[in-house]
């Protein structure tokens, strides 16, 4: 899978490069509106990271001309600005997602996953970790290839850890995920607590193994070592 | 009281009393010159009467206007007004009375010469009617073309005016004035264009600046929040370690909702958020409320959504979802488990209402920003802040108070 990062601030561009790399992503990284008109002229990228505030040019205006020539590269919108107007503007202009600045590499992952799956370039429809099948586009769980049931919010969990399987996840960016916007406040911990607590049951009950080690302090991590 | 109303009224009333001084001054002067008038001929027919005694001619006799007669010795000379029966016309008349004693060819006479003096009057109040008349209608018509004239050399002025009334630093245009040929006026139109002109590149400045100051922060947070997961995922890390990287993160989302709530705050204080539309609460609120349900029953919190009367409002749509978000999430921090939480739509106003043990302590500094009843770390103490703005830009009001046990929030037009 072939990425290319348009991102001004150099050491933002790194820490995203290097996440996406252990990631199994190829990721080619553009400082400037130059180097990625230049980039894009010459190979083939799956996916593009935009960020909207370039130093030699707006990364929208780069949008609306590459989109023609690269309809099939999915575009993921990274931006400081949280104006509404970039974000219409930008998915207009056939992007297919927005991210706001500061956002948890966790997150991000987890968009480009789901950009990536949604242009179905990653294959086969659905994710394996040893005997748990999850099928993003149909909501559904198998353990044991026997379907198991989960709330809406129990699926988006299970999916973010599978996603981000063998990082450390804090509480913080779990909340975040599942419930956006209204999770900006307090008491966000024991939310994400009674949610996983439930998902943990339900995958042991059907004789799962329960993946979830606890990061004391922090947040969780979601590995088979 | 308007301009052309105070020009008008102060022109009348110093009319009215220059009118008055003027006739009132008017009308000693002519009837001191009727009267020096009527005395000089009094004065002049003594003398005629006194050549004829000269002539040795009879004594001149005609009453009441001439009467002479011989005396023996001189008296004082007088001047005065009498009252004589005038037996023609069967009445009383006021005579001017002239009594002089000549002595002429050895001979004292008592010489008295008359005059009417009703002519004088109706001569002098003749005159006055006149005048006053005169007055009266130069002021009526000088009213009326002042009137006229300052209406139009006004007109350009109320013109600016309602262009001034309808200026918006939003709409982002330059305000255009009218051009007259009053050199005070274009002064002062070029005075406001170039304040209005400063006005406009200073808010267009202090937005760039605000949002590029956001922008500034948000890049530099991004930076940090994302070498520090990076950090996180590392096996070397001490559990101290670990813990000090996940408070310099709690931080780092702290400061970026802080920053982000300000930012908006400044949005909706420069207006920024102006998509009216007709909004019917119950549908909305209850739209808000599904979304946050499943928040609400973690916390074993059933809220009910009471619709006693529709309340129609015009505003925003973006803002009234952060209102009605911050007032939702608001319960549902501040509700103690197994609570109350009450929406309560009525004709003239909605109430927010959810258990509680004691009122807040300082209800007049709750809207404002950064207080925070408790030392809550993880809040921002933004939250009410933004309601009040909200509130305030869209016409709406809002008030605390504490009753039965319950905190409420009330929202009226």
């Amino acid at each position: 899978m072939k990425i290319i990062i348009v991102e001004d601030e150099k050491s933002l561009l790194d820490a995203m490069g290097s996440y996406l790399r252990k990631e199994g992503f190829v990721c080619e990284k553009a400082a400037d509106y130059f180097t990625a008109e230049d980039k894009l002229a010459a190979f083939d990228y799956d996916l593009m990271i935009l960020d909207i505030n370039l130093p030699d040019g707006n990364g929208l205006d780069l949008l609306k001309q590459l989109k023609e020539k690269h309809s099939g590269m999915g575009v993921l919108i990274v931006s400081a600005r949280n104006a509404l107007d970039d974000k219409i503007n930008g998915l207009d202009l056939g992007a297919d997602d927005y991210i706001t600045k500061p956002f948890h590499l966790s997150e991000l992952h987890s968009r480009i996953r789901a950009v990536l799956r949604r242009r179905k370039f990653e294959g086969t429809q659905s994710l394996q970790f040893q005997e748990i099948r999850l099928m993003p586009e149909e909501r559904e769980v198998y353990i044991h290839e026997k379907a198991l049931k989960l709330t809406p919010k129990e699926f988006d969990l299970l999916l973010f850890f599978i996603t981000n399987k063998k990082h450390v996840l804090t509480r913080q960016s779990i909340a975040e995920h599942l419930w956006g916007d209204y999770m900006d406040m307090a008491d966000h911990f024991d939310f994400v607590y009674t949610h996983l607590n439930n998902l943990r049951k339900k995958i042991k009950k059907a004789g799962g193994k329960d993946y979830v080690k606890t990061v004391y302090g922090i947040g969780y991590k979601f590995t088979d070592e | 009281m308007n301009l052309l109303k105070k020009i008008n009224s102060n022109y009348l009333i110093s009319s009215a009393v220059v009118l008055a001084v003027g006739l009132l001054a008017f009308y000693f002067l002519i009837n001191y010159i009727a009267s020096s008038e009527i005395e000089e001929s009094l004065y002049a027919s003594e003398q005629r009467v006194i050549k004829q005694i000269k002539s040795r001619k009879s004594l001149p006799y005609l009453y009441p206007i001439i009467e002479v007669e011989k005396v023996n010795s001189a008296g004082a000379t007088t001047m005065k007004d009498t009252a004589i029966f005038d037996q023609e016309e069967g009445e009383g008349e006021i005579f001017k009375e002239l009594n002089t004693y000549p002595k002429v060819n050895g001979q004292y006479y008592h010489i008295t010469v008359r005059a009417l003096t009703v002519e004088k009057k109706d001569i002098v109040m003749s005159f006055f009617m006149a005048i006053t008349l005169i007055f009266l209608l130069l002021i009526g018509a000088l009213y009326f073309i002042n009137k006229q004239i300052a209406i139009s050399v006004w007109k350009p002025f109320y013109d600016n005016l309602e262009r001034l009334k309808s200026f918006s630093l939003k709409a982002n245009e330059k305000i255009v004035l009218r051009e007259t040929n009053i050199t005070e006026f274009n002064e002062l139109n070029q005075s406001i264009s170039q304040l209005t002109d400063k006005i406009v590149s200073d808010y267009n400045s202090l937005k760039e600046f605000t949002q590029n100051a956001s922008h500034e922060l948000q890049t530099p947070l991004a930076v940090i929040q994302a070498k520090i997961e990076n950090l996180l995922n590392n096996e070397n890390l001490s559990q101290e370690q670990m813990s000090s990287l996940h408070a310099i993160l709690e931080s780092i989302s702290r400061l970026s909702r802080l920053n982000s709530s300000l930012l908006l705050l400044t949005k909706i204080e420069n207006k920024q958020f102006s998509n009216n539309e007709l909004l019917d609460f119950a549908t909305c609120i209850g739209e808000n409320l599904d979304t946050m349900k499943e928040l609400f029953a973690m916390r074993q919190i059933t809220p009910t959504l009471e619709i006693n009367h529709s309340f129609l409002h015009n505003m925003d749509k973006k803002l009234f979802n952060l209102l009605v978000n911050n007032l939702l999430k608001n319960q549902l921090m501040h509700t103690p488990e197994d609570g109350n939480v009450l929406i309560r739509i009525q004709a003239n106003q909605v109430v927010f209402a959810n258990s509680g043990k004691q009122p807040l302590k300082d209800k007049t500094r709750i809207f404002d920003r950064f207080y925070k009843e408790n030392f809550d770390e993880s809040s921002t103490g933004l939250g009410l802040a933004l309601v009040k703005k909200v509130c305030d830009v869209s016409g709406l009001k809002i008030d605390y108070t504490f009753e039965d046990k319950r905190h409420q929030f009330i929202i009226r037009k």
